[in-house]
């Protein structure tokens, strides 16, 4: 392998990224040349004249993935990593820091709308039946000689068969395809931001919104609230009255409009999380249980309670008036102790278990009908074992709840604790581990060994759960990213993995006080997608608009509803506005002084907090200057109740625009205007 | 508890020897706050409140991420703030958590009249005990660093315990508990005392920020909290850290040779009219007039 | 406000007759005045020293103590206005306190007859009272000082200090003062304590301790210069 062909990955990469030099980035980042090579250089220098040993890792939040271009930035951050040898390495790859206790849980249960549980992919209208699906969503392994590939998700019929049995048990037979007609067919964009566009443009009629403030987060604020204003209902399980559960009393609302907003409100008390047993699954994949600290207070009642009732409710008035395809609703599986399950019963239900008595042919192993299935590698595709979630497979097994384990040993002394908790998949502490060795099966890194080849026992062993096939000797040459077709790491993303082109390239947010360095006639991604109705309004400098701004979040507060604690409340008591000094100066504004920040779609007043930290920045020879905000207030809390703050809510401000991958909006960087109140 | 008194080895305005004089129980606690690895979360303001049952307070912002301006009687510890200007132009965000340092030589127990009120344990641990405070302030005349505090409404002081309730019984102090990303540590004061040197060396010598090191003052003999700095030549960038905190010379002469001075003479005067007395006896008065008694 | 004798039938300046030295007013201001200092010394003094700190418990216990400390101590600032308004013109500084003063070494002795006369208070006497005035001055800003626990902010810590140092020397003085007054009132000056609570003293004691104040009240001598 010469890495030298003309059109090779190696080569086109660095085609790409020949005009990305040291002076471009100075241009476009207004980081200085000598301050870039240094960090560059740092970074870098774990491969120092060829080390091995070392590790490096790259860790991110939202500042990367809230942008038009978000998930184009993980990709580079993926593509550096891959080419440092930094992935699969205990202390290397690119994590992402979560922002809640439980959004890995989320994403991993499907609760974004275009995958299913254990990121299987959701059907569409073209998949006519489930072979036809299966084939769609079941890659097809491509060997790049000389790398062989496990593409271990060919097996997806496998998970993909259990999940439907899991849904609806008997109801789903080889005959009737287990069911999948049963399955929604996602025929277009339901993310997030076009869920509120719905509901403006009127064809979502309602919403249940559970610990979910949907005013608060936006963006564009005030179109979500005007959403509401014509929406038919909306549901709101919470611990607090919120912003989105009391949207008409949004300030701007006149009593006139009151009078004609018909949206009936329904608001169910709930319990919070201390008063709630279940798993949350943190970046690290490790899936926690948790028991009740607290009992619920009053008449809060549990989420899963909550929801169980209206899924029964909805049932019976299916059950007995009929509807226009009851058989999904009628057919789900709902077989409990109660009629609202518990948790533990769902994270068994969760985790899978035999529908038959099953032998492994190699070690002739026999689970019996009725037990739960020890991991994802028993699931089968003719309809005899049932798991709601392909990768959690193995969290509660004939053992017990493995995600309940508090195990503090490490006995390698790596950070590994194999006995804490459990992690998907299949307890492996670090994905692609596989990749932690060199060819021949022998780690890197003597002293810190994650697995390694054991030639007596002809199998991958390790102080963590090897990622890769067992039993695949090294000189079978089978690539370490096994959750690819190709077995190696995925430098060049193929046509259809994403929206916009196979290497990153960089782009300009949509609202951006200078052109695209690059290429001034397309600043923006090309590929983004900007919503229209008449509450969809973006701006340009010609506008005014000079001043980027951006949004974060305070240690001391947590999203929107900390503003009803006093604790919190007592740390950072006002929202504020942080203004970089020579920006202030020039404005004439003062440290405490109001000051109002208005975009393209509203206006935000807090107070002014002046600071050295921010400082402007040189931008392709302009000035140009940065204001960031908290996001933690709002119109209902207990500085608000109280009236000490001007109740406005920063993402009245950001923009409707979202990456065309993840759907993620661009609350990081958008253009406004300041001046004191 | 009789052995409770054994544990003090030093009492504020308390005339003779000490009870627990001599006694060697306990080695030194020490907490050691490491700036560098400090995020400003404030985990450490909530546990303290919460561990001494202090309610929340109502806090008005003032152009920073600091809470309130100063330590306060029922908030007593607090992160301080500061965006320090480098030499190069650079900014940094410097975040300090100022509590009562338990000094070795505390100012407050020397400055104070009231006897018992503030008394220092074997274990380097410097108590207020408000039962037997007058609410006086004195100890705000001898401590060095701005941490005694008054309630107006009780008239006690107070400031942070550095939890002696918990030490006592084996826990680590809540702030200690709380914090998320271990820049705090407790244990003796050996051991504190060669983490943080260990940290300030890993800091000059792999990071390249050259003047870090541990800010342990002399002047007060020692403090029971420590702290490793970036730059500890300049403690003042820190929200005001004294760079050479002493007990003030005023206090030390006040309740050193002022004292023998001032007892002496007021000693000396009534020994001094008493032996006039003895030598001169009283005036006599005359009752035969004396036409020119005196010089016209 | 004059501080002459009011004329009375005791004032006829007959030899073993008693004349009025101090008024009913002049005496309640003194005793209130004094009972203020006492308390702000006996306290002061527990304050002072640990060995003296069991004084407290005798007026009320240590926060006690210190609550009225500071009260008392501005009522003892009124009171010695008030004296001071009664008393200032007797108390300035004469020709006969000059003469007096170069013959003090025999006040000491008690040679009192080798002495020029002096006028109602003797020159020792008024540096008394003005050590007083001055020292309650000082030891009322001083003390408001440090009355209140937080007046003083953090980057004026220096005049704590300076209130500390002021209030202890004047504290100090006074006292030595004192000293000297309550051994000159009681043991030495026979009837000078009855005078401060009777107010008459004889007309031996006048000539012989203020001749010129005596020659004055009983008309044989114009008021002093």
């Amino acid at each position: 392998m010469t890495l030298q062909h003309p059109r090779c990955v190696y080569q086109l990469l660095k085609q790409q990224y020949s005009r990305y030099t040291p002076e471009m980035v100075e241009r476009i980042t207004g980081i200085q040349k000598d301050q870039f090579l240094k960090a560059a250089d740092l970074f870098t220098s774990v491969r120092k004249d060829g080390d091995l040993k070392k590790v490096a890792t790259i860790m991110y939040a939202v500042g990367w993935t809230q942008h038009s271009f978000g998930t184009q930035i993980i990709r580079t951050a993926a593509i550096l990593q891959l080419l440092l040898g930094n992935v699969g390495r205990a202390g290397g790859g690119v994590n992402a820091l979560r922002g809640h206790s439980n959004i890995q849980g989320a994403t991993d249960m499907g609760g974004v709308f275009d995958s299913l549980p254990g990121y299987l992919k959701v059907p569409s209208p073209a998949d006519t039946d489930l072979a036809a699906y299966l084939k769609r969503i079941t890659p097809t392994a491509s060997k790049p000689a000389p790398w062989d590939s496990f593409n271990y998700w060919s097996n997806t019929p496998k998970f993909a068969v259990s999940y439907l049995k899991s849904q609806f048990g008997d109801a789903a037979t080889k005959e009737n395809d287990f069911a999948f007609d049963y399955m929604p067919k996602v025929d277009r964009n339901y993310s997030w931001t076009q869920i509120w566009d719905n509901m403006y443009r009127g064809s979502v009629k309602g919403m249940l919104a559970f610990g979910m403030n949907g005013v608060a987060i936006g963006p564009d604020s005030q179109k979500n609230i005007d959403a509401l204003k014509k929406a038919d209902f909306l549901v709101v399980g919470e611990i607090y009255p919120d912003e989105t559960s009391e949207f008409w009393k949004a300030p701007g609302t006149t009593p006139e409009e009151m009078k004609t907003i018909n949206t009936t409100v329904y608001r169910l008390a709930c319990a919070g999380f201390a008063e709630k047993d279940g798993s949350m699954t943190n970046s690290a994949r490790w899936l926690q249980w948790k028991n009740v600290a607290v009992p619920t207070p009053g008449e809060c009642r549990l989420d899963q309670d909550i929801v169980s009732d209206i899924f029964l409710k909805v049932r019976e008035l299916y059950k007995k008036e009929g509807g226009k395809f009851p058989d999904p609703i009628l057919s789900l599986t709902w077989s409990y102790t109660n009629p609202q399950p518990s948790l533990a019963e769902l994270a068994k239900e969760i985790n899978g278990k035999a529908l038959a008595d099953l032998t492994d042919p190699k070690t002739q192993q026999v689970i019996k009908r009725g037990q739960q299935v020890p991991g994802f590698a028993w699931l089968k595709d003719d309809g005899t074992t049932s798991c709601g979630n392909w990768i959690y497979s193995g969290c509660w097994t004939e053992a017990g709840p493995q995600l309940a384990r508090r195990g503090t040993e490490d006995p390698s002394g790596q950070g590994i604790y194999p006995n804490w908790a459990w992690s998907w998949p299949a307890n492996r502490r670090v994905l692609y581990n596989r990749a932690s060795c060199d060819p021949s099966g022998k780690p890197w890194d003597a002293e810190r060994k994650q697995v390694w080849w054991n030639e007596s026992a002809q199998l991958w062993v390790g102080n963590d759960v090897p990622d890769f096939k067992p039993d695949s000797h090294p000189k079978e040459h089978m690539g370490p990213f096994i959750m690819t077709p190709e077995g190696v790491g995925r430098v060049f993303a193929p046509l259809g993995a994403f929206a916009d082109g196979p290497f990153p390239e960089h782009y300009e947010p949509i609202e951006s006080p200078v052109q695209n360095a690059f290429h001034p006639n397309q600043s923006n991604n090309p590929v983004v997608k900007k919503l229209s109705t008449p509450a969809d309004k973006y701006a340009t400098p010609g506008d005014g608009f000079n001043i980027v701004c951006t949004t974060y979040r305070l240690t001391e507060h947590y999203h929107y509803w900390t503003k009803n604690n006093p604790m919190n409340v007592q740390l950072i008591p006002e929202p504020f506005v942080e203004i970089p000094v020579e920006l202030a100066q020039e404005l004439g504004i003062k440290g405490n002084d109001k000051v109002k920040v208005t975009s393209a779609r509203s206006y935000y007043v807090a107070k002014a907090f002046v600071t050295k930290r921010i400082k402007p920045m040189m931008i392709d020879g302009k000035k140009v200057y940065q204001i960031g905000l908290p996001i933690h207030q709002g119109y209902r809390g207990i500085q608000e109740d109280a009236g000490r703050d001007a109740r406005t809510i920063a993402n009245r401000l950001t923009p409707t625009v979202i990456d065309p991958n993840a759907y993620t909006p661009e609350f990081k960087g958008f253009l406004v205007k300041l001046e004191k109140a | 508890m009789s052995q409770a008194t054994l544990q003090i080895v030093k009492i504020s305005g308390h005339a003779g020897p000490v009870p627990g004089a001599g006694v060697e129980r306990a080695e030194q606690v020490c907490k050691l706050v490491d700036t560098t690895t400090c995020i400003g979360c404030k985990a450490c303001e909530v546990a303290c409140l919460e561990w001494n049952g202090y309610t929340f307070t109502e806090t008005v912002f003032d152009n920073s991420y600091q809470t309130m301006p100063e330590t306060a009687w029922n908030y007593w510890n607090l992160i301080k703030f500061n965006e320090h200007e480098r030499e190069d132009g650079s900014v940094t965000l410097l975040m300090r958590k100022d509590q009562c340092m338990h000094c070795a030589d505390p100012g407050c127990l020397a400055a104070c009249p009231a006897d018992g009120a503030i008394v220092q344990y074997s274990n380097g641990i410097v108590d207020f005990q408000q039962a037997n405070c007058i609410g006086c302030g004195y100890c705000v005349s001898g401590c060095p660093f701005n941490i005694p505090k008054f309630n107006s409404a009780t008239k006690k002081m107070f400031k942070c315990t550095l939890c002696s309730d918990r030490v006592s019984e084996g826990l680590e102090p809540a702030c200690i508990k709380s914090c998320p990303t271990g820049c705090l540590h407790f244990g003796t004061k050996d051991d504190m005392k060669d983490l943080a040197e260990t940290r300030a060396k890993q800091l000059r010598e792999n990071y390249g920020i050259e003047k870090a090191g541990v800010y342990d003052p002399p002047g007060v003999g020692g403090t029971g909290v420590i702290y490793v700095l970036h730059d500890v030549t300049n403690p003042e960038a820190y929200g005001g850290l004294p760079k050479d905190p002493h007990i003030p010379w005023v206090v030390k002469f006040w309740k050193g040779p002022a004292k023998w001075i001032g007892n002496l003479a007021m000693l000396g005067g009534i020994l001094g009219v008493t032996l006039h007395y003895f030598r001169y006896g009283p005036k006599e008065v005359h009752s035969d007039t004396h036409e020119n008694g005196g010089q016209p | 406000m004059s501080s002459h004798a009011i004329s009375s039938p005791r004032t006829t300046g007959e030899a073993g007759e008693r004349i009025l030295r101090y008024t009913l007013v002049e005496r309640v201001h003194h005793w209130v005045g004094a009972l203020f200092y006492i308390y702000c010394l006996i306290t002061g003094l527990a304050f002072w020293s640990p060995y003296m700190y069991w004084l407290a418990a005798l007026v009320g216990g240590g926060p006690t103590a210190r609550f009225w400390h500071p009260w008392l101590g501005l009522a003892f600032t009124g009171s010695m206005f008030w004296m001071y308004r009664m008393w200032r013109g007797d108390m300035a500084t004469t020709a006969a306190d000059l003469r007096w003063r170069k013959a003090v070494k025999h006040y000491i002795e008690n040679d009192d007859q080798n002495l020029p006369p002096e006028g109602r208070f003797n020159w020792g006497q008024k540096v008394f009272f003005w050590l007083m005035f001055y020292g309650v001055i000082l030891l009322a800003l001083s003390g408001l000082g440090l009355w209140f626990v937080e007046s003083i902010p953090w980057s004026l810590h220096w005049f704590r200090l300076l209130c500390v140092t002021v209030h202890v020397v004047a504290a100090l003085a006074t006292i030595g003062g004192f000293i000297i007054h309550v051994y000159m009132g009681t043991a030495m000056i026979r009837g000078g304590f009855t005078s401060i609570i009777r107010g008459e003293v004889s007309t031996a004691w006048a000539k012989t301790h203020h001749r010129l104040w005596y020659e004055q009240v009983t008309g044989k001598l114009p008021p002093p210069k």
